[in-house]
């Protein structure tokens, strides 16, 4: 240690170009991690609106569903995939409120999409895991509050 | 540039050893505040909205009956129980976290049922779950009610770190969930919400 910290062949240079790049790498990775957070939240709060949409309409409306998908698509997801309870454009009945059946009166949705970019994962830069697509899989449950058909 | 290039006291390495920890806590801290963020102002106060909004509509048949609408206690109980386990992937009967859940143990809450004055149920309904499950009844006189709202739980018409009124029968709610976390054991995440029935 003592002979490599008295070298006098520049090493100083080169250690701190290493080192840089090893610090750039820790501060961007947790940077990433955190806007990948963020994106994880933002598909988390639009599920909600639309699980809160389902909870009043019994299923997820034509309407709402294309609203859904225009939302994601301006917020740069791609390969989105949406799976509810019941979808009007299937032309799936509604799911109607009653308390003594829970099970049958739940109200499901599920989104998945991939975010564009696709995040920088430092697990697989380090070797754990295949590179594969990123997804984010979010879903929510509630009880339906629709009463009338 | 000449004077680093033959510099040779070694200062970089000093300097990265000084820097590292602080780095890899920086780094860490990032990671795990973004994850608190995420598990407690997102995901559990979306499944303790949807909890709540699912025990305020158990509406006691016979109160319905009478165009005087009050909560079912036992049934808004079963409910919140069951839309808090959907949502954080819980065992609908124990709580205890399933595979993949973001939960690390059987989370605690108390859940108050606060109807008022009525001939159909009870006034007020309490229920402690805290790895014991209670339930109790109180009176509470005419709505509206204020009800205080602490990290303990709830405190019908008494003081609290937050106050909400009920104008109308409704559920609060205070829930304790230890969530997992990157590196440590889990951190503990405490919210409440409220809902009442909308009457005119």
């Amino acid at each position: 240690m003592i002979r490599f910290m008295t070298d006098s062949k520049g090493y100083g240079t080169i250690q701190w170009v290493l080192y840089s790049a090893l610090i750039t790498f820790l501060i961007f990775g947790s940077i990433d991690y955190w806007i990948t957070q963020q994106r994880v939240s933002q598909v988390e709060h639009f599920k909600q609106y639309y699980l809160d949409r389902m909870r009043l309409e019994g299923f997820l409306t034509v309407t709402d569903e294309n609203m859904l998908i225009t939302k994601l698509t301006e917020a740069r997801y791609s390969n989105i995939q949406i799976d509810a309870t019941a979808i009007e454009s299937l032309g799936q009945a509604r799911v109607l409120r009653n308390t003594d059946d829970p099970i049958g009166s739940e109200v499901f949705l599920e989104i998945k999409c991939e975010p564009t970019p696709k995040p920088f994962v430092i697990s697989q830069i380090i070797g754990a895991g295949a590179p594969g697509p990123f997804i984010i899989d979010v879903k929510g449950r509630a009880l339906s509050e629709r009463v009338d058909p | 540039m000449k004077e680093l290039i033959h510099d040779r006291s070694g200062w970089v390495s000093v300097l990265i050893l000084i820097l590292m920890p602080l780095l890899i806590i920086i780094l860490v801290g990032t990671m795990e505040v973004s994850r608190v963020a995420q598990a407690s102002d997102v995901k559990l106060q979306q499944a303790l909205d949807n909890a709540l909004r699912a025990a305020a509509s158990c509406v006691d048949k016979t109160s319905q009956a009478n165009n005087d609408m009050r909560i079912d206690p036992a049934r808004a109980d079963v409910l919140f129980r069951k839309v808090i386990a959907d949502n954080l992937g819980l065992d609908e009967t124990t709580l205890a976290p399933l595979a993949n859940s973001g939960v690390a143990t059987v989370p605690a809450y108390q859940l108050a049922v606060v109807n008022g004055t009525n001939p159909y149920v009870a006034e007020a309904y309490i229920v402690t779950c805290d790895g014991s499950y209670s339930a109790t009844e109180t009176s509470t006189g005419n709505l509206p009610v204020t009800v205080g709202v602490s990290e303990s739980g709830v405190n019908i018409g008494g003081a609290g770190e937050y106050m909400t009124t009920l104008k109308s029968p409704g559920c609060v709610a205070v829930i304790k969930v230890q969530m997992k976390a990157v590196t440590s054991r889990g951190f503990e995440v405490v919210r409440w919400g409220a809902s009442r029935i909308k009457t005119n």
